[in-house]
C-alpha cells in the first residue's frame, strides 16, 4: 500500500517566479505554509473557513483560498501572492488607483483585493458596477463598504479609455 | 482656520492620499499575527460550551501529554497574578456589577468564556492540547432574555447584587402627561434591534513578552488605545508602569471592538509573565464571534405625542439595554445606554421627555462600545416616530423635521438630559439634501413605480453624533481612560519633522491627517513630516482612538505642537540672524523675511546649527527644536455634529428581499481636514448601519449558545447588494479649538439603519404594513406583509 | 482554527485509493476540492485519520463528448465547467447554474464529483443533476456501478455511496429538453440558496412534455416535483394554472428550516419561486411557440 505521511511531505513548487523545496506537515494549510514558512505576510488569515477571502493567492494562475488548500497540494504549482505580483510589476496601476481612491483603509483585505481586482482588469471589456460588485463579492471588507474599490476598478478603466 | 491658496504646503482640506497605503496594498503591512520573536509560543483557550455552568474540576492530565505543549494554566493561576477588575463608573449613580478575572474560575458565565490557557509551540499543537482538557461542568439556569431577567422570580447571576439590573436611569420634565392629553396624534412603537458584533477583519490579537530578569513588560497589541493598554496592564499585573511598553502594529480595523479589556488577551500576558517568555494569541474568527465584544441589543418602547400642525410635543421611552454578565472593563458596557437615554429627540430639543433606561446582566457575550455608540439606536427611535408621525398627518417628512428641529439661533442649546449642543446645522442639511437627492424627481420615480406596484421607498434619518468625548466621559467616574492627547515634533537636522502623537491608527488615517496639519503649520511639503503612532515607548501618553477623537483632539494638539514648533523655529532664526521674529514666516522648508521677501535660512541650516554649531549661537540662547503640546476638548460633554441620510430602496414583499438603490449621506464636522479619507470612513460607516438593518444579528438559542457564530451563518455586508453612496458636507463652526474640527467616524453608522428602516417602511405603505424589528430579514418583511393579507 | 493531524497520501491512481480504503475504512477521507471538507477539519468538525488527495488521478478529469452524453469527470473544477463551450452549447440550464455557485476562488477548486458526494440540500450541482437526469457512475474496488441521480441524493449530506466508493464521472444526456429555467433566492451573491428551482421542459410543435421540476434549498435533499409537473402537463401552462398550481406546492414536501427561515417561510418562498419560474418558463415556451 502506499505511503502515508504526517510530516516532512516534501513539496517542490514555484512559489512568485522562485523555485521553491521545503517540507511540510500534512495538516498545515496552504496560507499557514506561506506566511509561517516564507514568510509572506501579505496573506491574511481572517476566517480560516473559506469566506472572509483575505487569505486569496493565485494558484496556477487562478484565485484560490489559501486557507482551504493544504501546503502539501501544491507540488508542481505555481503560486503567485501580492509580494510576486508586486515584484512582477503587475498592480502598480491598481495600487495607485487604490490609494487615489482610498480604497483601503486598515488594509487586512487589500492584498487579497488587489489579487481578486487584478484579474476583473485582465479583461479588456469594461465591467458594469454591478459586475465589477460581483467579482469582489467573495471578498469581505469591513472599512469601505466597497464603493471606493469600485470606483478605483473603474479609474483603470478609464485611464485604458483615455490612453487609446 | 482658512486656507491660503497662495502659501505652498497648505493641505487642511485637502483629500490628501495616505502614503502608508501603499505599503498595506502590497502587502508589507504588519499586524500582530506578523511578528515573529525569539521562543514565541502560542496560546489556545478552552472555552465554556455552555452559557451559565459551575466549574466543578478541571483535569489537564491528557492534555499535558500533548507534543509541543509547554504549560496550561487555569483561572487561579492567573488570578493570582493578575487584580481582578470591576466595570463600574462611580459618575453612574446606582450602577454595580462584580469585580471578575481573565480566566473563569468557579463559573462560566457565557458560552466562549475562557476557562484554561493552553500554551505550545504551536498554535495547531496548543489546539491538540486543548480538545483533551476535561472539564466536570454543573450546568446553571442561564439567564438570556432582557425582559424576563428582571421579572420578580428571575434567576439572580450575582446573588451578591441581589439583582440582574447592572445600572438604571430615569427621568421626567416637562409636561408630559399633558402633553399626550392634549395631542393629536400619538405614535406607539416597540421596537428591538439586533445584537451585533465587530467583526474585525483582523481578530483580536496580541503578543506579551516579559522578561523576569528585569521586569519588562513589551506587548503587541492590535488595540485602539495603546496607552489605557499601558495603565491596565501596569495596575492589573503589578508591573512598574515603567517597565511596561504597549505596541500597535498595523492593526487590522477595530470601530470599538479592541477596546475593551478581554480575559484571553489578560490572560496571555499573564502566561508570558508565568513562563518568562513571549506567548502570543490570536482569536480565530469562531472564537471571535463567541469572545468579541457585542452591542445594539435593546428593547424599546416608545410613544410621541403630536399636534395636528405636526409639532412633536412629548415623548415617552422605556430603553433596555442587554449586556454580558458583567460591567465591561474600564467602560462601564452601559453607555450605548446612557446615549439611547440622553439623545432620543435630542435634534428637536424635546422638553417634555419621561424615559428609563435599564441595562441587564445576560449570560451571553461580554457587551460594549461597537462604533457610534447607542446613537443609531436614538437615532432610529426618533427618526422611525418622526417619519410615521408625517406620514399619517400627510406633512412631507423633511418638513415636518425642519418645523421641529431646534431653531438654528438658540444653540448652544441645553437638552433636558443634560448635555449641551454647541451648534449644529440641522436646517441647513435638509436644504441641501432636497438638491442633493433631487428629491422632488425622486419621489415622482417612487410614486411612479407604486402605480405600477412595485414598492419603492425613501427613508431619512436626521441624526447627531457626539464626538471628542470630555473626560466626564469615563474619567469622571474612576476609569483610567485619557481624554487628553499630546502631540511631539522634532525638526531633524535634515531639515525634516519627526511627528509623534498619543492618537492610534487603524485604518483611518490618522498619521496622514497628522502630517497634514503639521506640514500646513510649519511649511514644509507633507513628504518631509514622518509620523509614528501607537507605540507607548515613543509616543506621548494620551487616549488613542475612540470617540471620534482623532482628528478632532488629537489633530488640535498636533496644531497647537506645531505653533509651538514654529513659534521656537522663528525665534531662533531671529536670534541667529538679528532679525525681528515678527517679520519672520516658515515657507516651503525655509524661514522667509516678509519684509525683504527673502529665504532667509533653510530649516537644514537652521537645525545644524542647533545641534552641531553651537558655538555660533549667543550663549544665553537655547534652541528647542524638539516641543509638546497637550489638548483636551474641555467646553462640554462631548461635542455634537449632525447628519442627515436618505435611503432608496425596492421591496420585494412576496420574498422580504431589499434592494438598495442608493445612499445620501451629509455630515457637519466643521472644519474637514481630508475630505477623501472622512468621506471614505462615511461610506464604512453606512455599510455597517445597513448591515444592522437588514443582515446582522447574533442569535442564541433558549439555553444560551451563541447559534450563528461562523462567517457562513452572520451574515455581514458585502459588495453586491450595497449601494453606492453620494456624500456631502454641511458647515458649523465650534469654537473648542483653533482647527476646528469635529469628529467624524462615526456618523455613516449613526443614520444609516434609521434611513433604510424607514424607507422600508416607506414602501411598504401601500400594503399598510411596517416592520419594527431589525435586521429587517426576509422572514420579518415576509410576515409582516402575509399577516395583514 | 488548525486542523487535527491526519496522514496524507497522493494517490495517482483508482487502485491505490482502494487500497487505502480496505486498510482504514471510515477513517480516511477523500480530499477533491477541499471547499467543504477543509473547513470543516480547521473547525474540527472532522477529524479523519487518514486524507486521500485524489487531485492527482488522471481518469478522473476532463469533460468529454460521449455519444449521447456529456460525460463530466468527478475531478473537473467548477470553473472549468463554467467556461466549457461545451456544456454551454449541451447542457444549458447546468452552464446558466455555474456562476451561482459560491466565488471564483471558491469555484478554482471546487469540484463537480465533491459537490455530489457532499450533498448539500442547498446546493446547485445536485438540483441540476437531478433535474437533467443524469447518472453518476461510482467505482469500487469490485468495478463499476452507476446510480440514477434520483437515487444517489438520499437525506442531508447523505447519498447512495458506499463505503469504499468513489465517485468517477457524471454521465449527462444530451438533447433532454428544449427549454430550461434556473432560479434561486438567496441573501447574498453566492450564498447557499435559501430556496431554489431547476426546471426542463421538452417543446415539440408547441406541445410541451416531459416537464422536470427540482427545487432545492427546501428540504434536506434536492426534489422533484413529480405531482406538479404533471399537473401542469395535464392542466396546460397558462398564467391561471400557474397561480393555482404555485399555491399549492410543497404540501407533501418535508420542508426543512434554517436559522433565518422557518418552516412556514420556506413554504412560502418555494410557492413564490415556482410561480415565478413557471410564469418565466411560459414567456419562454410563448416565444419560442409564436
Amino acid at each position: 500500500m502506499m505511503q502515508l505521511v504526517k510530516e516532512n511531505i516534501e513539496i517542490t513548487c514555484v512559489i512568485n517566479g522562485k523555485s521553491v523545496h521545503q517540507t511540510v506537515l500534512s495538516r498545515m494549510h496552504l496560507g499557514d505554509f506561506l506566511r509561517g514558512q516564507l514568510d509572506l505576510n501579505g496573506i491574511h488569515l481572517g476566517c480560516e473557513h473559506g469566506v472572509c477571502g483575505a487569505c486569496t493567492v493565485l494558484v496556477d494562475g487562478l484565485l484560490v483560498r489559501s486557507c482551504l488548500m493544504f501546503a502539501a497540494q501544491i507540488d508542481g504549482c505555481e503560486v503567485q501572492t501580492i509580494e510576486g505580483a508586486v515584484e512582477a510589476g503587475a498592480v502598480s496601476l491598481l495600487i495607485e488607483a487604490f490609494q487615489k481612491r482610498n480604497a483601503a483603509q486598515c488594509g487586512f483585505c487589500s492584498p487579497a483585493m488587489i489579487l481578486t481586482t487584478a484579474e476583473i482588469i485582465k479583461n479588456t471589456d469594461r465591467p458594469t458596477r454591478e459586475q465589477i460588485r460581483e467579482a469582489i463579492s467573495g471578498n469581505f471588507c469591513r472599512c469601505t463598504g466597497y464603493q471606493a474599490i469600485v470606483d478605483a476598478v473603474e479609474d483603470i478603466f478609464d485611464q485604458r479609455e483615455t490612453n487609446r | 482656520m482658512t486656507n491660503q491658496i497662495q502659501r505652498p504646503n497648505q493641505y487642511i482640506g485637502q483629500p490628501v492620499v495616505r502614503q502608508e497605503l501603499r505599503r498595506l496594498l502590497e502587502g508589507k503591512g504588519c499586524y500582530v499575527d506578523d511578528i515573529q520573536l525569539p521562543r514565541l509560543c502560542h496560546v489556545v483557550y478552552v472555552r465554556s460550551p455552555h452559557a451559565h455552568a459551575k466549574i466543578i474540576n478541571i483535569h489537564l492530565a491528557k492534555a499535558l501529554q500533548v507534543d509541543g505543549v509547554l504549560k496550561i494554566a487555569t483561572g487561579k493561576d492567573i488570578a493570582a497574578i493578575c487584580k481582578p477588575y470591576l466595570g463600574v463608573l462611580s459618575h453612574l449613580e446606582g450602577m454595580k456589577s462584580v469585580p471578575h478575572y481573565p480566566l473563569a474560575i468557579d463559573r462560566a458565565m457565557w458560552n466562549g468564556h475562557p476557562v484554561v490557557a493552553v500554551v505550545a509551540q504551536t498554535r495547531a499543537q496548543a489546539e491538540d492540547a486543548a480538545d483533551l482538557v476535561e472539564i466536570e461542568w454543573e450546568p446553571l439556569e442561564a439567564v438570556v432574555d432582557e425582559e424576563l431577567a428582571l421579572a420578580p422570580n428571575a434567576h439572580i447571576l450575582h446573588p451578591e447584587l441581589g439583582t440582574n439590573l447592572c445600572w438604571e436611569k430615569s427621568i421626567d420634565v416637562g409636561e408630559v402627561d399633558l402633553a399626550f392629553e392634549k395631542a393629536d396624534l400619538i405614535i406607539e412603537e416597540s421596537l428591538r434591534t439586533g445584537r451585533h458584533t465587530h467583526v474585525a477583519l483582523e481578530p483580536r490579537s496580541i503578543i506579551a513578552s516579559y522578561v523576569s530578569s528585569d521586569q519588562q513588560l513589551e506587548v503587541w497589541h492590535s488595540t485602539q488605545s495603546p496607552h489605557m493598554m499601558h495603565w491596565i496592564l501596569s495596575h492589573h499585573f503589578d508591573v512598574p508602569e515603567s517597565q511596561v511598553r504597549v505596541k500597535a502594529p498595523d492593526v487590522g480595523g477595530s470601530f470599538g471592538l479592541k477596546i475593551h479589556i478581554y480575559g484571553d488577551e489578560m490572560a496571555t500576558v499573564g502566561m508570558s509573565i508565568l513562563m518568562g517568555r513571549p506567548v502570543k494569541f490570536v482569536a480565530d474568527r469562531l472564537e471571535s464571534f463567541l469572545s468579541d465584544y457585542h452591542a445594539r441589543d435593546h428593547h424599546i418602547k416608545v410613544r410621541m405625542a403630536v399636534s395636528k400642525e405636526g409639532k412633536i410635543l412629548a415623548i415617552e421611552l422605556d430603553d433596555l439595554q442587554s449586556m454580558g454578565p458583567y460591567a465591561s472593563y474600564p467602560r462601564g458596557g452601559v453607555n450605548e445606554a446612557r446615549q439611547v437615554f440622553n439623545l432620543v429627540g435630542a435634534s428637536y430639543g424635546v422638553k417634555n421627555y419621561r424615559a428609563r433606561t435599564r441595562a441587564v446582566f445576560q449570560n451571553k457575550s461580554m457587551y460594549g462600545q461597537y462604533r457610534s455608540v447607542g446613537r443609531p439606536i436614538a437615532c432610529l427611535i426618533t427618526e422611525s416616530l418622526v417619519e410615521r408621525a408625517a406620514a399619517q398627518l400627510g406633512i412631507d417628512p423633511l418638513v415636518f423635521r425642519k418645523n421641529n428641529f431646534i431653531p438654528q439661533n438658540a444653540y448652544p442649546f441645553k437638552l433636558v438630559t443634560g448635555p449641551t449642543i454647541e451648534i449644529l446645522s440641522q436646517h441647513q442639511s435638509i436644504d441641501q439634501l432636497i438638491e442633493l437627492m433631487d428629491y422632488k424627481n425622486l419621489m415622482i420615480e417612487r410614486d411612479d413605480f407604486r402605480q405600477r406596484g412595485i414598492l419603492r421607498g425613501i427613508g431619512f434619518a436626521s441624526f447627531l453624533e457626539t464626538s471628542s468625548p470630555s473626560s466626564t466621559m469615563y474619567g469622571k467616574g474612576g476609569a483610567s481612560i485619557s481624554a487628553a492627547d499630546t502631540a511631539t515634533l522634532r525638526l531633524l537636522p535634515t531639515g525634516s519633522i519627526f511627528c509623534t502623537a498619543s492618537i492610534n491608527d487603524f485604518g483611518q488615517g490618522a498619521q496622514t491627517v497628522a502630517a497634514q496639519i503639521a506640514a500646513s503649520i510649519l511649511g514644509v511639503s507633507i513628504e518631509k513630516i514622518r509620523v509614528v503612532l501607537g507605540d507607548t515607548d515613543a509616543s506621548p501618553y494620551g487616549g488613542g482612538n475612540y470617540g471620534s477623537r482623532g482628528t478632532s483632539i488629537g489633530g488640535e494638539a498636533i496644531l497647537q505642537t506645531a505653533k509651538a514648533l514654529k513659534h521656537n523655529i522663528i525665534e531662533f532664526a531671529a536670534v541667529l540672524l538679528s532679525v525681528e521674529p515678527n517679520q519672520l514666516d516658515l515657507i516651503d522648508s525655509f524661514v522667509f523675511d516678509t519684509l525683504s521677501k527673502k529665504n532667509l535660512i533653510s530649516f537644514e541650516a537652521l537645525a545644524r546649527q542647533a545641534y552641531f554649531n553651537l558655538e555660533k549661537i549667543p550663549k544665553e540662547y537655547t534652541p528647542e527644536l524638539t516641543v509638546s503640546r497637550s489638548y483636551a476638548q474641555r467646553d462640554f460633554d462631548g461635542v455634537f455634529t449632525n447628519g442627515i441620510q436618505a435611503s432608496y430602496l425596492e421591496v420585494d414583499p412576496e420574498t422580504g428581499y431589499v434592494k438598495l438603490l442608493k445612499h445620501w449621506v451629509l455630515e457637519d464636522v466643521g472644519i474637514v481636514v481630508n475630505p477623501l479619507l472622512l468621506d471614505e470612513q462615511i461610506r464604512g460607516g453606512v455599510i455597517q448601519g445597513i448591515g444592522a438593518a437588514l443582515y446582522e444579528q447574533c442569535l442564541y438559542s433558549p439555553e444560551g449558545q451563541l447559534i450563528n457564530g461562523s462567517l457562513v451563518d452572520y451574515l455581514v455586508p458585502l459588495a453586491s447588494e450595497m449601494p453606492d453612496i453620494v456624500v456631502g458636507h454641511t458647515f458649523s463652526a465650534t469654537k473648542i479649538s483653533e482647527l476646528g474640527a469635529k469628529g467624524g467616524g462615526e456618523g455613516g453608522v449613526a443614520g444609516s439603519s434609521a434611513a433604510v428602516f424607514n424607507a422600508i417602511n416607506d414602501a411598504l405603505k401601500p400594503m399598510g404594513v411596517h416592520v419594527n424589528q431589525l435586521p429587517v430579514t426576509p422572514q420579518r418583511l415576509i410576515q409582516a406583509v402575509t399577516k395583514n393579507s | 482554527m488548525k486542523s487535527p493531524n491526519f496522514s496524507y497520501c497522493c494517490p495517482t491512481s483508482l487502485a491505490e485509493v482502494f487500497d487505502v480504503f480496505e486498510y482504514y475504512g471510515d477513517e480516511a477521507l477523500i480530499l477533491a476540492g477541499g471547499q467543504s471538507l477543509v473547513p470543516t477539519l480547521n473547525m474540527r468538525l472532522s477529524n479523519p485519520s487518514v486524507l486521500i488527495d485524489i487531485n492527482r488521478i488522471l481518469e478522473l478529469q476532463g469533460i468529454i463528448d460521449d455519444g449521447q452524453y456529456v460525460k463530466i469527470g468527478a475531478l473537473t473544477r467548477h470553473h472549468e465547467v463554467e467556461s466549457s463551450s461545451m456544456i454551454e452549447r449541451e447542457l444549458p440550464l447546468l452552464h446558466m447554474a455555474m456562476p451561482y455557485i459560491a466565488h471564483k476562488a471558491i469555484r478554482s477548486r471546487g469540484t463537480f464529483g465533491g459537490s455530489l458526494a457532499f450533498a448539500d440540500a442547498a446546493a446547485e450541482i445536485p438540483a441540476i443533476t437531478l433535474t437533467s437526469e443524469a447518472i453518476i457512475q461510482v467505482h469500487s474496488k469490485n468495478g463499476m456501478r452507476q446510480v440514477l441521480a434520483k437515487d444517489f441524493f438520499q437525506g442531508l449530506y447523505s447519498t447512495a455511496l458506499k463505503k469504499s466508493e468513489i465517485i468517477t464521472s457524471v454521465l449527462f444526456p444530451k438533447n433532454n429538453y428544449t427549454h430550461y429555467i434556473f432560479k434561486e433566492f438567496a441573501r447574498r451573491q453566492g450564498d447557499y440558496a435559501t430556496v431554489g428551482i431547476a426546471i426542463t421542459a421538452h417543446v415539440q410543435a408547441k406541445v410541451i412534455n416531459n416537464l422536470r421540476v427540482v427545487y432545492f434549498g427546501v428540504s434536506d435533499k434536492p426534489i422533484e416535483d413529480i405531482q406538479l409537473a404533471r399537473d401542469l402537463l395535464v392542466n396546460g401552462l397558462s398564467v391561471q394554472t400557474i397561480h393555482q398550481l404555485s399555491m399549492s406546492v410543497g404540501n407533501y414536501i418535508d420542508i426543512t428550516s434554517d436559522i433565518y427561515h422557518d418552516r412556514s417561510t420556506k413554504h412560502h418562498l418555494l410557492k413564490v419561486i415556482v410561480k415565478r419560474a413557471l410564469l418565466e418558463l411560459l414567456g419562454k415556451v410563448d416565444d419560442a411557440t409564436s
